[in-house]
């Protein structure tokens, strides 16, 4: 992991010796935040930054450490094989998520920064509390799994309200810090100075044409973002990120112009790909992805661990998938969308289970609905010929229902 | 016809282990658990992601062919993905049937027994709202203690056939299991007394544990797999699934609040690999593999099941340490995959002999 993080500033570096540049604010800070975790004395905490906002984190002197997305770097950095490949040696099944599946394999080669104590959650799916585990097992530090109600009411909110207290017991005596959730506020103040430059970035997008991002910007921005959510430089980073925007062209651009609006659900690629090439060559851009969404809540400076809760509950994946759906018919109809594409993580039943019924709930308002299948982090299953042909159909389905 | 469905409509499904029967016995309903036999998996099914359980898109299968018939109602717990997305397929796809979704934790706090409590009631005052009835508490506790019986009766056959294996092969007691879990614990409860009778009179089988196995799954439902193994010419004297012992464990408390009480038994009972237990599953596992003597465990993995998947490595390194060989065999519920489970397990029936 030292060697990607090296990677990060050796390339936001670059970047920046020729002007200001959002991205590789992000990438710059995210190494510098996570080569922390490995200096010497560092206390680490593994989390999960789009079940729990890692504002809860920012008071402590911890480094706040995110499996899943490291995993994702590794692989977007070529190095996915070997993890992959110690992963099925140790005897976990090839057909459960690559994203764990490299997170086990990159753990058993020590990449990864030790922890001092495990938070995850039960939302979202099955294999992360199930890593967790066996991390907590090999590693004996304490593991808060904060088991996430399926309601949403004043007796959820209680529930989850006081998991997350204990969790924050344990930073406090992490950190050897008295507990006081005020310490909370100014973090989320700059979560929501950030959440107010993402919407003013989501309000550009509204407009038609959006102005032009490159393949699947906003989603790598804020699922990446979210691992620095509450430090005061993400804040000047979104800043940077809504000027570039503004001053993107709307119309013409690399693209040749906006010809189709995407939705984009689920996660995306980590590995080099022709997705978004290709779906630049017929000028359709992704204009909101569900994830940005999942990221944005108003968190309240009045009760902190109260607001982390409901914004945990927010998130359109705890509840039946109607839920979901509703939530993306809105998107459509706010983003002015022509298509709906669904990154179908081959191994993500969570995600995916329930994918036709999405597609006919959509089908049915004339929405055109993309299965694009695909793996998060193993580029051996992808090919690019069949990725091609699937979106040059698309494209003509969305010409044909216009 | 009126009154076959009238007799359906006192029928009511469940799935997960977890579900609590005692509320629908309270209500007057037959609770029926929904399984696909040994249905095998034959036909796409275009409504259903290919890549999720087995047992799942079996049981979905069947519920869209009618197979179910018209049950007043199907109970899901929130316990894994691939149950979580069947509970909204069958909203979507069967919507004249009433479809309620319990939340399961993952833990045994204090605090995850007491939301836990509170789901359960609020699902008993719904059930008894779409029946037009008030389910009490009185009625609450004697179902407890129906099912506490019937729990116990089965866990002394147990005991009791593991001195005894070859006066019911497993897949006797795997069916009448299966049968129990479908029919009201009063009429379960003596279908097992009866058993118990017969085994009293039966003497002891020295020879027991020389080919004696563990049969471990999340859920095993088909006969067929079970079949296999005894043919092989081993003998299942533990098993370790969703409706064998582990479905059977631990009483409801009689007394006090009775949603306190089932929360209570249901979050602290033999785990199965989606808790987040302490002892774990796994640990509760070895132990019953170290008090039943058995020389081998079979893990039926269920393909797609990704909490079982991760256990396996962690497992085979326990049972290792303990010297017991281990068998992994994935049931994907199709044809094909039984030929090969056929040969697997007849080869580590072969080495379990030669080994013991």
């Amino acid at each position: 992991m030292r060697g990607i993080y090296r990677n990060f500033i050796q390339y936001a570096d670059k970047k920046l010796a020729s002007g200001p540049n959002a991205r590789a604010l992000l990438y710059k800070e995210l190494a510098r935040l996570g080569l922390s975790a490995f200096d010497p004395g560092a206390k680490v905490v593994w989390s999960t930054g789009y079940g729990i906002p890692m504002v809860l984190y920012q008071p402590f002197q911890v480094a706040p450490f995110d499996f899943e997305y490291a995993g994702s770097y590794l692989a977007a950095g070529g190095r996915a094989g070997e993890p992959l490949s110690v992963s099925n040696k140790l005897g976990y099944p090839v057909d459960t998520c690559s994203v764990h599946r490299m997170a086990l394999g990159a753990d058993e080669l020590n990449l990864f920064p030790r922890p001092d104590l495990l938070v995850s959650t039960t939302h979202f799916c099955d294999g992360k509390p199930k890593c967790n585990d066996i991390f907590r097992e090999k590693y004996n530090v304490p593991f808060h799994l904060i088991d996430v109600p399926l309601e949403k009411d004043e007796g959820a909110l209680g529930y989850l309200e006081a998991q997350l207290g204990k969790v924050f017991s344990s930073l406090c005596e992490l950190a050897g810090m008295a507990e006081d959730e005020s310490v909370l506020i100014k973090p989320i103040q700059n979560y929501n100075r950030v959440l107010d430059l993402m919407e003013a970035v989501n309000t550009l997008r509204k407009q038609k044409p959006s102005p032009y991002l490159p393949g699947n910007r906003c989603y790598t921005m804020n699922m990446t973002g979210s691992a620095l959510f509450g430090r005061p430089e993400l804040v000047d980073i979104y800043g940077q990120f809504l000027r570039e925007l503004k001053a993107s062209p709307r119309e013409g651009g690399p693209d040749g112009g906006e010809k189709f609006r995407l939705l984009w659900l689920l996660a995306g690629p980590t590995y080099p790909n022709n997705i978004f090439e290709t779906f630049k060559e017929y000028g359709a851009r992704i204009v909101a992805e569900e994830f940005t969404f999942e990221l944005m809540h108003p968190l309240s400076e009045e009760r902190p661990l109260r607001s982390i809760a409901e914004w945990i509950l927010n998130s359109r994946f705890i509840r039946p998938v109607e839920e979901r759906i509703e939530a993306i018919l809105q998107w459509v109809k706010d983003y002015r969308i022509d298509g709906v594409v669904s990154f179908t993580h081959l191994p993500c039943r969570q995600g995916n289970g329930a994918l036709y019924w999405i597609k006919h709930r959509l089908n049915e308002r004339g929405i055109v609905f993309m299965d694009l299948e695909a793996d998060i982090c193993d580029a051996s299953t992808f090919s690019p010929d069949k990725a091609r042909t699937a979106i040059e159909n698309y494209i003509q389905m969305m010409d044909t229902a216009r | 016809m009126k009154q076959r469905e009238d007799q359906e409509a006192m029928k009511i499904g469940w799935l997960c282990s977890y579900t609590p029967v005692e509320i629908p016995l309270a209500a007057g309903l037959i609770p029926v658990r929904l399984d696909a036999g040994d249905m095998l998996l034959q036909k796409p099914n275009p409504f259903i992601y290919q890549m999720l359980c087995p047992y799942v898109r079996a049981v979905f299968d069947r519920a869209l062919q009618g197979g179910f018939g018209k049950p007043g109602g199907v109970i899901f717990t929130k316990c894994c993905d691939g149950m979580f997305r069947l509970h909204d397929l069958w909203k979507a796809h069967l919507p004249d049937q009433k479809v309620y979704i319990l939340p399961l934790p993952k833990i045994q706090s204090k605090e995850a027994v007491h939301y836990f409590a509170q789901a359960l009631r609020r699902f008993s005052e719904s059930l008894g709202s779409h029946m037009g009835i008030r389910i009490t508490e009185d009625d609450l506790r004697e179902a407890i203690a129906n099912v506490n019986r019937l729990r116990s009766a089965v866990s002394r056959l147990y005991h009791q056939r593991l001195e005894k294996p070859r006066v019911m092969p497993y897949s006797k007691l795997h069916s009448l299991i299966r049968e129990c879990l479908s029919i009201p614990p009063e009429q379960a409860l003596s279908r097992v007394e009866k058993v118990l009778e017969d085994f009293q009179n039966r003497p002891t089988d020295p020879s027991v544990t020389e080919d004696g196995v563990l049969v471990s799954s999340s859920t095993l439902d088909q006969l067929s797999i079970i079949e296999l193994i005894e043919k092989s010419g081993l003998t299942v004297l533990a098993d370790d699934h969703c409706i064998g012992l582990r479905h059977f464990d631990g009483q409801v408390s009689e007394e006090g609040d009775p949603y306190l009480s089932l929360a209570e038994r249901y979050l602290k009972r033999r785990p199965c690999s989606r808790m987040q237990a302490d002892p774990s599953h796994l640990h509760r596992l070895v132990q019953e593999v170290d008090e039943t003597g058995v020389k081998g465990l079979i893990l039926v993995s269920l393909k797609y099941c990704d909490q079982a998947g991760f256990d396996v490595p962690k497992l085979r390194a326990m049972l290792k340490d303990r010297r017991i060989p281990m068998l992994t065999i994935e049931n994907d519920y199709t044809a094909g995959g039984l030929g090969q489970l056929k040969v697997r397990i007849e080869a580590f029936a072969e080495m379990l002999k030669e080994e013991f």
